[in-house]
């Protein structure tokens, strides 16, 4: 067991250093440097600014330095709005994207899960049926997609919710539902065709056989075995929340992380493009390591396989 | 051996209501079983008996149903039974033992668990430590070694005779009165299936328990049965003692049975011997006898009338047309 | 059955022959693999519904940008924002006029054909009217919350108006003045020509890949595919964001990008199917009669294995448009003026309020294919999976 878990935290750190030095040698390598895009610089300026920020140093000491720098979490100037660090404007648009993230995470939980739960329990009867046809639609169209959709409806037409901003809590409501569609049509699909599967098993029968209480075979036995290949899942499910909250942000203007990482992109900030760029595949590989535990829990077959 | 019927069958019929039509699993079947006794029902695959055990219990999953008949356990009726009521019936009253260990038993659970859970669910009362301690004697009934280490393990952490051995123990975990053991040593090699057979012989001495014991081996019934059901095609073609059965056979069917075992002593010479043909479709059931297409005494009758029992002895019935008294005597003696 | 036996019938003993005992009997007559799977697809109507919708499509953006007679990147900046239909007035003396939300009269034929702008006069803006003159006539133009108004000079409302298709830009134009229906002809154009060729690139190296690790087996196996495990830890959109912001913008630029962080799933399918058709016995019996290795690959391996490449490249389709759509919409895709569903939803989105079609164009598009893809390939699992023949 300790074996596992040690393979996989070494497989994690190993993914980081690739990311952080493809990411930094990738954008070092873009021609023209920072410094050339756009506006026209006389030679001296941008002589003088390159010094500044030590870009005139061999490469390979600007890795080293970078290295150094990411281990006490600093990513570094902006290179476009200048005077600010990139961890300053990270702060600023953590609290944001953090509260979208939690809030399609709860709705992901509370109502995919028992989405596809019931719809196996209530195989081709109305509840199953009508969840599938949610769900293909949510699995199908991608979610920007149907984030438009879905803002034309409320917003625009309706008028229930705002279009743009969070001053409220209501303007969490719509980003939070756009990312979270996708991501509860998928884990209800799975939830479903997993928790339909653990119904035939012959250990199901045996429970049966037992006499045991309906609660007691359906949550004992069915569920843990059905949330097994659900987890497996769940870093998919996951890396699709964490870039879908690019276009989310985008669309709705919430002023978060994602929307700060597709304007660093539009404004060519490379500090920030990498800093950001580390930053998602370090969430995203710690939350499939943290999945890799908690998939090792549930299934204690993973001993055999250790061997 | 008491004189109560245990389990009293009567004209029960289940079918499979699949997208090509009505499958008749179990076509008119009747018997029943008194209190202590070993009961053997052997069949070929589809001829009906497990359908039959699992309908006893209401265990049949979608799309089976049963169609017909009255199922009568110590006299209550099974068929009408709530929910609750047939809940505890197989909680506390019946044992079943399937016959696929490797997969009957939950894998991610414990095994130890997973008769604690059964004991912890008919005795509400009992402590988790009586019931473990329980459960360590259940694998001690069944013969699995080191039994307070084994509580612990996986299902897959143990061979398929040591998996069968722990399903008898979740059946006899609460002292049933009927223990229904499905095909239990036909995944299993031959060797363990001798042990399976001793500890089934063991667990009638041991717990008072009636057993039905499901097999398509007639081998096997000859050591551990008193008395034996031969099913075909959904239904019922004889029935009798072991010895009946074995020594005054009545039924075309049975000869071909017993004419398939492997005999020890016939070495190099005659081939296996097997019984030509395959089952009857039970989706269109043949309306005269099941076995007429593949019985070599066939008659014209026999295509066109199923014939009704006939009593050899107040033990012994068998559903067979030759031993009809109007049969004339050109075709040999009244019987197969 | 036994309980109606009363000894009334007619019992014939007589002894059946062997012919009519029907002992054995096979039912069913036996159809080839292939002709199952046509059959079972025909049956499946959603799919037939499917690929009738995808030629549809394919049509439409193959020949349909030649056919509207317009460039997608011709500006007409006094008809921007034209929505799809619109409302013509009819004045009393038969002048069309088209009242723009942007607070913009244009005079028109009756048909919906828009011609030329109609500049105001004077305005009074205190009491929100702007006065226009036309062939002699005043009018004016009266807004407020409610909505606006073009009213003649006894200040009533023109006696007739009704809606009609915008004639000259069926589906409008968008926020510089180009024709909607072009742009959304052309972005399809685009969008799938990346799609397929994404498709068809990471199926040849995906089979190359994944083939030659599976049958190799062993350390090459392995070493191959932990590479292809470590690549697949990142979410492939990072690594895609990236690529393009190295490339910069652009088709080909994208096409490559998605290339090279797609194949990676192929190679996993295909060697996952290799390895598990290589233990079958027809193989080892290949093996046996002396097959050359690549003979077994390509006559043996490949041909069974196809069923799930092919449902899981009928897939990759509008994955590959979904993926290329979200880089355009956040800038990273293919270069403006060229258009993209991606790139006309990125347009789009600012205009949801006033001009909502410049974003729902766009993004019915992409659905009705996502979903037209996807029925299609659901179609194809299950007509080529063996377990369901009957």
């Amino acid at each position: 067991m300790l074996k596992y878990i040690a393979k996989r935290f070494v497989m994690m750190l190993v993914t980081l250093f690739i990311i952080i030095t493809a990411t930094f040698f990738l954008m070092r390598a873009i021609p023209g440097g920072p410094f050339s895009f756009d506006r026209v610089l006389p030679p001296s300026v941008k002589e003088a600014l390159e010094a500044k920020y030590n870009l005139d140093k061999p490469v390979i000491e600007q890795y080293f330095d970078y290295l150094s720098g990411i281990i006490r979490f600093d990513f570094g100037p902006s290179y476009v709005y200048f005077g600010q660090t990139v961890n300053e404007m990270m702060a600023d648009g953590w609290p944001a994207s953090a509260k979208l993230a939690v809030a399609a995470t709860v709705l992901i939980i509370l109502v995919g899960l028992p989405m596809g739960i019931i719809a196996a329990l209530n195989r081709n009867k109305l509840p199953d049926r009508v969840s599938m046809v949610i769900s293909t639609i949510g699995v199908v169209v991608p979610s920007f997609v149907l984030a438009t959709f879905l803002l034309y409806f409320f917003s625009v037409k309706v008028e229930l919710l705002p279009t743009f901003g969070v001053e409220s809590w209501k303007g969490y409501i719509l980003p939070a539902l756009c990312l979270a569609v996708g991501p509860i049509c998928g884990i209800a699909r799975l939830s479903r065709s997993s928790m339909l599967d653990t119904l035939n098993q012959d250990y199901m029968r045996t429970a049966e056989s037992k006499g045991l209480s309906r609660s007691r075979i359906i949550f004992g036995h069915g569920l843990r075995n059905s949330l097994i290949p659900v987890t497996t899942s769940l870093g998919m499910t996951f890396a699709a929340l964490l870039t879908g909250t690019f276009v989310i942000e985008k669309i709705f203007a919430v002023p978060g992380l994602g929307r700060y990482f597709v304007q660093s992109i539009t404004n060519r900030d490379y500090t920030a493009v990498m800093a950001l760029t580390i930053l998602t595949s370090a969430i995203m590989v710690v939350a499939v390591f943290i999945i890799d535990i908690v998939y090792m829990i549930l299934d204690p077959r993973i001993k055999l396989y250790d061997k | 051996m008491s004189a109560e019927k245990l389990l009293e069958v009567n004209h029960l019929r289940t079918s499979f209501f699949t997208f090509t039509g009505e499958v008749q699993a179990v076509r008119n079947i009747s018997f029943s079983l008194m209190h202590g006794e070993i009961v053997g029902i052997v069949g070929e695959s589809g001829s009906g008996k497990s359908v039959a055990c699992l309908s006893v219990i209401r265990l049949l999953q979608d799309p089976g149903k049963i169609v017909g008949g009255e199922i009568l356990f110590n006299g209550e009726d099974v068929l009408g039974m709530s929910k609750v009521e047939l809940r505890k019936l197989r909680n506390n009253q019946i044992g079943m033992v399937f016959q696929e260990p490797m997969t009957s038993l939950n894998p991610t659970i414990r095994v130890g668990t997973q008769i604690v859970e059964r004991i912890q669910s008919f005795n509400k009362g009992i402590s988790k430590k009586q019931a473990r301690e329980k459960a360590e004697k259940l694998l001690e009934i069944v013969k699995i070694p080191e039994a307070r280490r084994q509580l612990d393990a996986y299902p897959w952490e143990m061979s398929g005779g040591m998996r069968q051995r722990v399903m008898f123990a979740i059946a006899i975990a609460c002292d049933p009165k009927l223990l229904i053991a499905d095909e239990p040593t036909t995944a299993l090699d031959v060797t363990i299936q001798n042990q399976i057979l001793k500890l089934i012989r063991n667990l009638r001495h041991e717990t008072n328990a009636s057993i039905i014991l499901i097999t398509h081996d007639l081998g096997v019934v000859a050591e551990t049965c008193e008395r034996v059901i031969v099913m075909y095609g959904g239904m019922i073609m004889e029935e009798g003692l072991v010895d009946e059965i074995f020594y005054e056979t009545a039924h075309p069917y049975t000869i071909g049975l017993k004419k398939s075992i492997p005999d020890i002593n016939n070495f190099g010479g005659d081939r296996l011997f097997s019984i030509a043909g395959s089952p009857p479709s039970l989706l269109d059931p043949p309306k005269g006898c099941p076995f007429c297409a593949r019985c070599d005494k066939a008659m014209q009758v026999c295509l066109e009338h199923c014939p009704p029992y006939f009593q050899l002895s107040e033990t012994h019935r068998s559903m067979c047309w030759l031993l009809d008294p109007e049969m004339p005597e050109q075709l040999g003696k009244g019987g197969p | 059955m036994n309980e109606n036996y009363d000894g009334q019938f007619i019992k014939d003993w007589a002894p059946l022959q062997k012919e009519e005992k029907n002992a054995e009997t096979t039912s069913g007559v036996t159809v080839s693999y292939w002709q199952d799977v046509l059959r079972r697809l025909r049956q499946n109507k959603l799919a037939v519904g499917s690929i009738f919708v995808i030629a549809m499509i394919l049509l439409a953006s193959a020949f349909g940008p030649m056919l509207t007679g317009k460039a997608y990147e011709t500006q007409q900046l006094a008809l921007r924002n034209m929505p799809p239909r619109i409302e013509i007035q009819t004045a009393k003396d038969g002048t069309n006029f088209f009242v723009h939300p942007d607070l913009r009269v244009f005079l028109a034929e009756e048909n919906g054909y828009v011609t030329e702008e109609l500049k105001p006069v004077s305005a009074k803006l205190a009491d929100k009217q702007f006065i226009y003159e036309y062939n002699g006539k005043t009018y004016y133009l009266v807004f407020s919350a409610e909505g606006t108004r073009l009213l003649d000079e006894n200040q009533e409302p023109l006696p007739e108006s009704k809606t009609v298709w915008n004639k000259n830009y069926l589906l409008g134009t968008d926020s510089i003045g180009r024709d909607m229906l072009t742009r959304l002809l052309y972005g399809g154009r685009i969008s799938l020509m990346v799609a397929f060729i994404v498709t068809i690139c990471t199926l040849v190296i995906g089979v190359l890949y994944g083939g030659i690790a599976g049958y190799s087996g062993n350390n090459t196996d392995i070493f191959m595919m932990r590479v292809v495990e470590i690549l697949m830890a990142i979410p492939s959109v990072i690594y895609i964001i990236l690529l393009m912001v190295y490339f910069g913008q652009g088709v080909f630029n994208i096409l490559i990008a998605m290339v090279i962080t797609s194949w990676l799933a192929m190679a996993q399918l295909v060697r996952g199917q290799v390895l598990s058709l290589k233990e079958q016995e027809f193989i080892l019996a290949a093996k046996c009669a002396g097959v050359s290795p690549i003979k077994i690959i390509l006559r043996h391996l490949l041909p069974n294995s196809i069923g799930p490449i092919i449902v899981f490249a009928t897939l990759s389709i509008p994955a590959a448009i979904a993926t290329e759509a979200f880089m355009s919409f956040i800038g990273l895709g293919v270069r403006p003026p060229m258009p993209s569903w991606g790139i006309l939803s990125n347009e789009g989105i600012g205009a949801i309020r006033s001009s909502p079609y410049q974003i729902l164009l766009p993004s019915i598009a992409i659905s009705l294919t996502m979903f037209a893809f996807n029925f299609l390939g659901d179609g194809l699992r299950d007509a080529l999976d063996p377990r369901l023949r009957k």
